[in-house]
């Protein structure tokens, strides 16, 4: 959904007219369009089109047909820089938006019988000012989940080969495909 | 050898198609030739949910495209490597020259199936 006053156009113009207050991301953009692209984005409303919605609030793509659009806005969103930006402008938001965030979790933990109530705990206790009250530590680790040949796993892709029209058996033998021992009856 | 009306009409198939959609097209005959490979069950149900995962295209252009075969894949291997291992997980650079005019001509060239699939997209957009 666009926004339908003018205000809400004229405070994000302002903001990122402000470069000087603006993060080091944020400025090392090529132009205001593309700070106008990241505002709308974090700004926005998170729902289908949002990438487009931001391209036409930052002015571009007005001329362009809609896969056009689709495609550039794409390409914003995925420039390393925008990533960068759209990052810092992000932890902004939040930090601006913790309060009432906050009220939200809280009203959850005073309601002893809110299925979400351990979560939202979980959730403000992380949130109380990490940068100067808690040591944090970052592990980078990668789990990736694989999956063995069970009989559901066997089902499933004989069900997605039959959706596509392709068949299994002309398909060579699954390396760890479990062995069925047993005598030929002739 | 490829004629010219037939080059001709190559070269009309892929016009206008948006990068994302020629990407996916191309991915798409890339998982079916996984699909002919040796492979353990992981591989081969990942493969499959990564199609399933194309299904917005439509069932049967999905079934239009073609397994890769070995020249398409080696095109595609030649491009990929542009993108040193891990530089960078978005493909960039690989990314828009797979999906330039000139590849994806070259490709659909090899693929006579991914110019059936994009007929039945056209198709489906006229409708």
């Amino acid at each position: 959904m666009m926004p339908k006053n003018t205000k809400a156009l004229e405070d994000a113009a302002r903001y990122v007219g402000d470069i000087g207050r603006l993060g080091p991301a944020m400025q090392a953009l090529p132009s205001d369009n593309w700070r106008l692209f990241v505002y709308h984005l974090v700004t926005g409303p998170q729902e289908k089109g949002k990438l487009v919605r931001a391209l036409l609030l930052a002015g571009f793509g007005h001329d362009s047909d809609a896969p056009t659009r689709a495609k550039l806005a794409w390409k914003i969103a995925h420039d390393d820089r925008t990533i960068s930006a759209v990052s810092e402008e992000t932890k902004k938001f939040i930090r601006v938006a913790a309060p009432e965030a906050a009220h939200a979790i809280l009203d959850i933990i005073r309601n002893p019988d809110h299925p979400q109530r351990a979560r939202a705990a979980d959730a403000v206790l992380a949130r109380v000012d990490p940068v100067q009250t808690l040591h944090r530590v970052d592990v980078a680790q990668t789990v990736e989940h694989r999956v063995s040949a069970t009989p559901d796993v066997l089902a499933r892709i004989e069900a997605l080969a039959q959706r596509f029209g392709l068949d299994t058996r002309a398909m060579p033998a699954l390396l760890d495909a479990p062995v069925i021992e047993g005598e030929v009856v002739k | 050898m490829i004629t010219q009306p037939e080059a001709s009409a190559v070269l009309y198939a892929g016009a206008g198609i948006v990068s994302g959609h020629r990407m996916l097209l191309v991915s798409i005959a890339m998982a079916k030739h996984a699909l002919a490979l040796e492979g353990t069950a992981d591989q081969r149900l990942k493969t499959l949910l990564f199609l399933e995962g194309c299904s917005t295209l439509g069932m049967d252009v999905i079934a239009a495209v073609a397994p890769a075969s070995a020249e398409f894949m080696a095109i595609v291997s030649e491009v990929l490597q542009i993108d040193p291992p891990g530089a960078d997980k978005r493909l960039s650079k690989s990314y828009d020259v797979l999906t330039s005019d000139d590849v994806f001509t070259r490709l659909m060239q090899l693929n006579a199936g991914i110019v059936s699939a994009i007929a039945i997209r056209r198709a489906k957009w006229a409708a």
